[in-house]
């Protein structure tokens, strides 16, 4: 995992992403107990090129250069299936440049705060994200009023209302 | 009134919950190893199961 995580941070370094955080079940983990899944996300922010176009070729390129092989739509990087999202909405990206430092052994990462991962999985509103709200909920600290500035400002106090209305 | 089957339910659901907790507050490090853990048993059901293995990760 360490070996993973400094080629993810490799990325920064070399400027082939202007940041990236992992979110997704892996990030919950830092936050709240072990649940079974099968990938790590890492969500990246590209820069734009002069013409504005974003392109995820030079990203995957390093990756396989540093021996990253593909299997299926992700990546094996250093043993750790890893999925690679750009930031596809101002949460997501949000959630990316305002991801705090966490240590793995050694190995600094970027992990997105758990207030960001509850919007996220509320927006994304699978079953699976709706348990992981519940996880998150329980076993997080969670700042209830970053929670629900960020809940505001994305649109999303409705569906936060629906979740706990959902709930026992 | 609860019953004594009730209160031994609830007693149950409590330690549930302060087992979870304390697995909330386990290192990311010990977190990891029951997480492979955890993805080879779920390839054991899968196996039986007649279904696709899950990637299990090599921590290194």
């Amino acid at each position: 995992m360490e070996q993973t995580l400094r080629v993810l941070n490799e990325l920064s370094d070399r400027k082939l992403v202007e940041t990236y955080a992992i979110g997704g079940a892996m990030a919950a983990f830092f936050y709240s107990e072990v649940v079974v899944t099968e990938d790590l996300d890492a969500f990246i922010l590209i820069p734009s090129s002069s013409s504005g176009l974003v392109t995820m070729a030079p990203v995957y390129d390093f990756l396989k250069g540093r021996g990253a092989t593909e299997r299926r739509e992700h990546l094996v990087i250093a043993g750790t299936l890893v999925q690679l999202i750009p930031a596809y909405d101002s949460l997501t990206e949000e959630a990316l440049r305002q991801a705090i430092e966490k240590t793995v052994g050694k190995t600094p990462t970027r992990v997105m705060r758990a207030e960001h991962l509850i919007a996220i999985a509320l927006k994304t509103g699978r079953a699976k994200d709706h348990a992981r709200v519940a996880l998150l909920l329980e076993e997080a600290d969670i700042d209830a009023a970053s929670l629900t500035d960020i809940l505001s400002r994305h649109d999303l106090l409705d569906r936060w209302k629906r979740f706990k209305a959902s709930q026992p | 009134m609860k019953t004594p089957v009730q209160e031994i339910a609830e007693e149950i659901f409590r330690r549930k919950q302060v087992a979870r907790h304390a697995a909330a507050r386990l290192s990311i490090e010990e977190k990891l190893r029951i997480l492979v853990e955890m993805q080879k048993r779920a390839n054991e059901v899968r196996r039986s199961a007649g279904r696709p293995e899950m990637f299990v990760w090599h921590l290194t």
